[in-house]
């Protein structure tokens, strides 16, 4: 055999062999989920996080040795926060961020896999946000059925009757419509969307939400950590399935400005399919930051022409696509993408309505996420300083461009 | 009239019977409110792989939740301690709880828009434990639905 044919063989074995390679690890994530039913998956116990012993064990159970870990795969488990993992390992935060292009350390996902690596440096202008306390977040939404007793539809609890009736949560905002009170009026209806994963997929539970996703936004989500464009489809079936169900009781019936509002700026988040940290208008004190610096976007209020100025769910979905479409052509989307926070105001008209968007930046932002980053220089003191800095991690939104969809759960 | 003695003493004994088994059914389906106040129980999840404590406040709708057994029992020693985990637990989420009747609510608060629930119902509380028949859930970013399945809260303190 001639180099040539020689090099040939060499390089057509090695194209064969990466996807048989890869896919180990792709199944193993992706087979997080489907091993689970439901109970499982909705345990309290997967939103607490794991004490460094416990992620300690769970890299024994994967058969990981902390004192050798060059280029490492661990499986993050429910429970897991990425300052967890650092003093579980000793690898700083920084270290783990890097090495995993991680950009937001309070966004990690369980059944996602990370390389763990003790080798090489950090370059001194890698930043990233957050503190890394936030456990891991699910990649599939965990709707509709228990899983632990037989299926069959009388046993299906759908997610628009399905209600908590004894909360002791007594603020009610946009984001969950959860009141305490013992009614059983169908509250969480208009609002289901906040319920699913920010990016579902078909990898897992038999929810009706990821019937429609596809397999490939599985794979490219396992493999390529917060870098999944192509899983932007799914997250959009789930959310429309959604509110497919709860359309029948909630587009018709009338809302107060507040929450008309709060339902258009969900609106803009699912057609920008973007997770801009809009602020609630129905919480009269929201929390103004002094670092922060506002401006509207017009500066006079914009009319937007619609016969019907009824304040429903179906007008709020249609004001906010006009809404899109005027930002796109005024190129003002950009302007409130990269806010840290942003508010539409609006106001009915006799022609429809009239709108006007505050947006704040976070002047501050930037010297929090250096000074977080600067923290992680000596991998033992990071937890440490995870924990003191924790409030930090509370306004770092809009950081990774790669995760615009998700970066409201840095709150 | 032997036999109408009979009949009449066996169902006064059949209502005994059902009047203290009702009234221990009746009591303890309504007790977790009264009982978990002041007190940490251990919860082992469905797969019983993973573990979580509860260090319920003795006044308020306070509860620290936490994998580390020893902070929740220190936090239940006294008021300050308990204030001091609490405020160290808040730093990343408040927790809260409400009981009532035969339920028992754990709200997990990032913030006004991400709010997680799990709501235990059919509870069944004694001084050892509380077990719960299923719960439903409403968790933000996640999901929400409800599960069917027996769950025991062990008290520890």
């Amino acid at each position: 055999m001639n180099k040539k044919q020689m090099l040939a063989a060499t390089l057509m074995t090695t194209v064969l062999a990466i996807p048989v390679a890869a896919k180990p690890v792709m199944s193993m994530a992706s087979d997080f989920y489907l091993n689970q039913n439901n109970a499982q998956s909705a345990d309290i116990t997967n939103w607490v996080a794991n004490t460094p012993t416990q992620i300690s064990n769970n890299m024994s159970n994967q058969h990981i040795d902390v004192n050798n870990l060059h280029g490492t795969r661990y499986i993050i488990q429910w429970g897991d926060t990425l300052s967890g993992i650092s003093a579980a390992t000793g690898i700083s935060v920084r270290k783990l961020a890097y090495d995993n292009h991680i950009t937001n350390i309070n966004l990690i996902y369980a059944g996602d896999v990370l390389i763990l690596n003790r080798d090489g440096s950090v370059p001194s202008d890698f930043n990233y946000t957050g503190n890394g306390n936030n456990v891991a977040q699910t990649r599939v939404t965990i709707n509709y059925y228990d899983n632990s007793t037989n299926i069959n539809e009388k046993n299906v609890t759908k997610i628009n009757q399905q209600i908590i009736n004894n909360s002791p949560v007594s603020v009610k905002d946009s984001g969950n419509k959860i009141e305490n009170n013992n009614n059983n009026s169908n509250n969480v209806s208009s609002t289901t969307a906040q319920y699913s994963a920010p990016k579902a997929l078909s990898v897992g539970i038999k929810t009706k939400d990821n019937t429609n996703n596809s397999s490939n936004s599985a794979s490219s989500n396992s493999n390529s950590k917060q870098s999944s464009s192509s899983s932007v489809s799914s997250s959009n079936s789930s959310k429309s399935s959604n509110s497919n169900d709860s359309s029948s009781s909630s587009s018709t019936s009338e809302m107060n400005s507040d929450d008309f509002a709060d339902q258009v700026q969900n609106d803009v988040n699912n057609i920008l399919n973007a997770n801009i940290n809009f602020e609630s208008h129905s919480n009269s004190n929201n929390d103004s930051d002094s670092d922060q610096q506002s401006s509207n976007l017009y500066d006079n209020d914009q009319t937007i022409d619609m016969k019907n100025n009824k304040m429903t769910d179906a007008t709020a979905q249609k004001l906010a696509q006009k809404i899109v479409d005027q930002l796109k052509n005024d190129n003002k989307l950009d302007d409130l993408k990269s806010a840290d926070s942003a508010q539409i105001s609006i106001s009915t008209d006799d022609n429809g309505f009239k709108f006007n968007i505050t947006t704040n930046k976070d002047s501050s932002s930037s010297s929090d996420s250096s000074s977080d980053s600067n923290s992680d220089s000596d991998s033992n003191s990071d937890n440490n300083d995870n924990n003191q800095n924790s409030d930090n991690g509370n306004n770092n939104n809009s950081v990774d461009t790669n995760n615009n969809d998700d970066t409201d759960d840095n709150n | 009239m032997d036999k109408l003695k009979d009949k009449r003493l066996w169902i006064a004994l059949v209502a005994i019977v059902i009047i203290i088994f009702g009234g221990v059914y009746f009591h303890e389906s309504h007790a977790v409110a009264s009982d978990v106040p002041g007190h940490v129980y251990r919860y082992d999840n469905s797969s019983n792989d993973r573990v979580l404590y509860l260090a319920f406040a003795q006044k308020g709708d306070h509860v620290i939740v936490t994998g580390n057994k020893q902070d929740a029992i220190n936090a239940d020693k006294n008021h300050n301690n308990f204030n001091q985990a609490y405020q160290k637990q808040s730093k990343d989420a408040t927790w809260e709880y409400k009981a009532n009747g035969n339920k028992l609510t754990l709200a997990k608060i990032k913030s006004k828009n991400n709010i997680s629930q799990w709501e235990y119902l059919g509870i069944l509380s004694t001084h050892r434990k509380f077990v719960a028949h299923g719960f439903n859930y409403q968790i933000a970013k996640a999901g929400q639905g409800k599960v069917n399945k027996r769950m025991v809260f062990q008290k520890v303190n």
